[in-house]
């Protein structure tokens, strides 16, 4: 995990845990808002995918990487990013959020051992998560086909319901394994405290 | 990672190919019941969405954990452990619900298996995002071309994603486990 954001051309320290789940939990706060808004203006049919979805893309591309070569979590797969002397967009020269100079220290993108594990961890807890909410949709959508009077009760329609959900399935797919790491990374300069410590003794 | 207590049709899955074949053969019966589920489905006049729905949901329920991992007793070693309390306090006597210590500490994982558990977690995921994208675009695109088959459609597609979750880790596992001769 890498202990800076560039954000607006600014370098930004997240070595602290404290900053790194404020980021967290700002991104979260800020889709459910966008879930809000989008069930407000049109119940998801249009706003769902381009403002839960592009916000997502969002939030992984600029803050949190794994998916991304930019961002917090290094990328899953290793590979280096492409070299890039120019920003190839207009939005990444307005904003510098472009790496300020191209990345040729392979430990910036490269998991160790221990990374890979971690990365294998939050996987595991993520597809759990993801996995139960799948089954549990395919019940509803399931009961509602079986027994289609049974969920009148409901305020929303089924299919609003079932939408909704899958919907949120995607962005947690995109976003929840870095956050698992994001959340329980501990303080990097502790870290490098014990080392420092322990290479003393 | 692979439990040693269960021989499915008599068979030891110590070796790689048969475990190969039992996965195979899982993936047959199973994209076949799935067939036969969406055929139901597909018949307009047939408006048998019960039979679909015992179906479906007894190939959720059932098969999966026959290869273990999310259950105790399937080919996987369960992800977790044994987390029930132990009821014996010697022998490998399970009962209605306890297990006893001896079984709870052959299933426990260690290490390596559990790093391998985690591995096979991480590739399932990749694989069953790409898959549930793929699956959006052709949902997508038979909404456009006939909204009535895209509905059949969208219930048949978090099916077999559900399916597909509760399964693919289990089957990366038995699929790549080494031969367990060659380990000794």
């Amino acid at each position: 995990m890498r202990a800076e954001l560039v954000f607006l051309g600014r370098r930004v320290s997240m070595a602290s845990r404290r900053r790194r789940r404020t980021i967290v939990v700002s991104m979260y706060a800020l889709l459910v808002a966008l879930l809000t808004a989008g069930w407000l203006m049109d119940r998801w049919r249009m706003t769902g995918v381009y403002f839960l979805i592009y916000g997502a893309l969002f939030a992984n591309y600029f803050f949190l990487g794994g998916n991304a070569p930019h961002g917090l979590v290094k990328p899953f797969n290793g590979k280096a990013p492409k070299p890039q002397a120019i920003p190839s967009s207009v939005l990444e020269l307005k904003l510098r959020s472009y790496a300020a100079m191209p990345d040729e220290d392979e430990k910036n993108y490269s998991n160790d051992e221990r990374e890979l594990e971690q990365r294998d961890r939050a996987h595991y807890r993520a597809y759990h998560l993801l996995a139960t909410c799948i089954v549990l949709l395919w019940a509803v959508q399931h009961f509602y086909l079986y027994v289609p009077n049974a969920l009148r009760v409901l305020p929303v329609s089924v299919e609003l319901l079932v939408n909704g959900g899958l919907l949120i399935c995607m962005v947690l797919s995109l976003t929840l394994p870095q956050s698992i790491l994001l959340w329980s990374e501990p303080d990097m300069q502790e870290e490098q405290g014990d080392a420092r410590a322990a290479k003393g003794k | 990672m692979i439990s040693e207590r269960v021989r499915p049709f008599r068979l030891s899955l110590a070796r790689r190919a048969t475990r190969r074949w039992l996965v195979a053969g899982y993936w047959i019966v199973v994209c076949a019941w799935l067939g036969l589920a969406l055929w139901c489905a597909w018949d307009e006049g047939n408006q048998s969405h019960t039979a679909n729905f015992v179906h479906v949901l007894w190939l959720l329920c059932f098969v999966p954990p026959l290869l273990g991992g999310v259950k105790h007793g399937g080919l996987v070693k369960p992800y977790r452990g044994v987390r029930w309390a132990s009821l014996q306090e010697q022998g490998s006597v399970s009962t209605l619900f306890g297990k006893s210590d001896a079984q709870a500490i052959e299933d426990a994982l260690d290490e390596r298996e559990r790093n391998e558990r985690d591995r096979m977690h991480f590739v399932a995921y990749t694989m069953a995002r790409w898959l549930a994208l793929a699956m959006m675009v052709l949902f997508a695109g038979l909404c456009a071309w006939n909204f009535a088959w895209g509905q059949h459609f969208g219930v048949v597609c978090l099916c077999v994603l559900a399916l597909v979750l509760w399964s693919l880790p289990q089957s990366l596992i038995l699929w790549n486990e080494p031969d367990a001769e060659v380990e000794q």
